[in-house]
């Protein structure tokens, strides 16, 4: 049997998912949030700490998708049996918040600008807020489906996280869909692959291949749709290709072969511009 | 072993070998301008670099220790190749391209030598053999160019690689 994940009264928590409706947006300090988080910090001498999910092991999953998981499964665990395609599901929504993305309806608040982001990029308190909210009313029983809105820090652009099961497959679709220039970007997930087999009791020992997993899901669908989001606010600073400054962009061109750098050049008016130096000098 | 306190812009403390944390130029310099070598009770705030990134750079770091430091003035023609990242890098540098791109302007804001070369290298060979569309949609890079100036581009890069072929 299927069970309904939208039974319990979301209250406070409720993310808005219906499309029509004007609920009010929950507003987080960061300051009290990071106050809150670094009360659980210790200084970091060993470097292969459990920072994101990629870093889980099979002993210690990272701080926040065992948090995240934990909650999820006080939450429904009397309701429902929890499947791999659920735990696999948050273990994805935990890599979009590593990614900079967080829930609709939640807003964050920067008090000074010591935690105000340089540029859209992780960020462990709010990764931390956010891994101790879970989500209600994000699975539908008649379509088998999975749904949750994001938007990505700093951007009121409503971005749509869409888990569809297949036999014993995951199809994830994520578009921006009041945004039809921006391509959606969709991957197939095949769940044994991740997690082949669920104990509540020690969900570490569920997860394995995460690290592959975590580059899939950034390289193939939420890195890009950052990438274009950011694109829009010309803001030069975000961390991709297009974001790197000009000085950073002339010393990679240098490593270039010729053939390489006239097809970069020919990519785009930036790229084309801050190549014009290397092409003159090959006629010299 | 003394140790420095770096922080990231969000709050990670991480404790640090003094000696790890001089592969940057820009931590380097500014303990010698403000003094800090025999005293480095305080924590240094990094405001441009995230834990995650700064965790890698630290790990990259301690492996290269004991590299021969290069000297930027000493006149040697600066490495050019693509070809001679050892196992260890080409194993560090399997990251997600948010890390990749990270990972490149901090070692650009911290002013630290080898790891930029090895990022640039590292992009210029995921760049190598792709067509102009390929780079488009890999590096998720928008096209802005009307088709006329696409046209004109193409026209041009041809001549080019003519020219180098009468060179030949």
């Amino acid at each position: 049997m299927e069970p309904a994940y939208s039974s319990g009264q979301g209250g406070a928590l409720d993310t808005s998912s219906s499309s029509t409706s004007s609920a009010p947006y929950q507003i987080h300090n960061l300051e009290t949030v990071a106050e809150e988080n670094e009360a659980t910090k210790k200084p970091i001498t060993d470097l292969s700490v459990e920072l994101l999910v990629e870093d889980s092991t099979k002993s210690q999953l990272s701080k926040h998708l065992a948090r995240l998981l934990q909650r999820f499964v006080q939450r429904y665990q009397q309701e429902l049996e929890i499947s791999s395609f659920d735990l696999l599901f948050m273990t994805v929504y935990s890599v979009a918040l590593e990614t900079g993305f967080i829930p609709e309806g939640h807003r964050i608040l920067y008090m000074s600008s010591r935690l105000q982001p340089i540029f859209a990029s992780y960020d462990s308190n709010v990764v931390w807020l956010f891994s101790g909210i879970v989500p209600e009313n994000f699975y539908s029983r008649s379509t088998r489906s999975y749904r949750l809105d994001l938007h990505l820090l700093g951007s009121d652009e409503r971005c749509s996280l869409v888990g569809i099961k297949s036999g014993d497959l995951l199809v994830l679709t994520f578009t921006t869909p009041n945004r039809v220039d921006i391509p959606g970007r969709s991957i197939i997930l095949p769940v044994a692959r991740y997690i082949p087999f669920v104990n509540l009791h020690k969900l570490g020992l569920c997860f394995q291949n995460l690290k592959e997993l975590s580059l899939k899901l950034k390289n193939n669908i939420f890195v890009p749709i950052r990438d274009a989001l950011c694109q829009d606010d010309d803001a030069i600073t975000y961390p991709s290709l297009g974001g790197l400054p000009d000085e950073v962009v002339a010393l990679l061109v240098k490593y270039l072969d010729k053939k390489t750098a006239l097809q970069l050049s020919a990519s785009c008016s930036r790229f084309r511009e801050l190549t014009k130096h290397y092409r003159a000098q090959w006629f010299a | 072993m003394p140790c420095i306190q770096l922080q990231s812009s969000d709050g990670e403390i991480f404790n640090v070998e003094f000696e790890i944390a001089m592969c940057s130029f820009t931590i380097k310099t500014m303990m010698v301008d403000l003094d800090l070598e025999d005293n480095c009770e305080e924590v240094v705030p990094l405001t441009n670099v995230d834990s995650n990134i700064l965790r890698k750079i630290l790990q990259w770091a301690n492996y290269h220790k004991d590299d021969p430091e290069a000297n930027p003035e000493d006149g040697k023609p600066v490495d050019r190749r693509t070809d001679n990242i050892c196992e260890w890098d080409q194993e560090f540098m399997k990251v997600d391209q948010q890390t990749l791109y990270g990972l490149i302007k901090a070692a650009n804001y911290l002013d630290i030598r080898g790891l930029m070369a090895l990022t640039c290298k590292t992009v210029a060979n995921m760049m190598k053999g792709k067509t102009e569309e390929q780079m488009r949609k890999m590096f998720n890079i928008q096209n802005d160019l009307t088709p006329e100036e696409e046209q004109q581009i193409r026209q041009e890069n041809e001549w080019c690689e003519e020219v180098e072929i009468v060179a030949d």
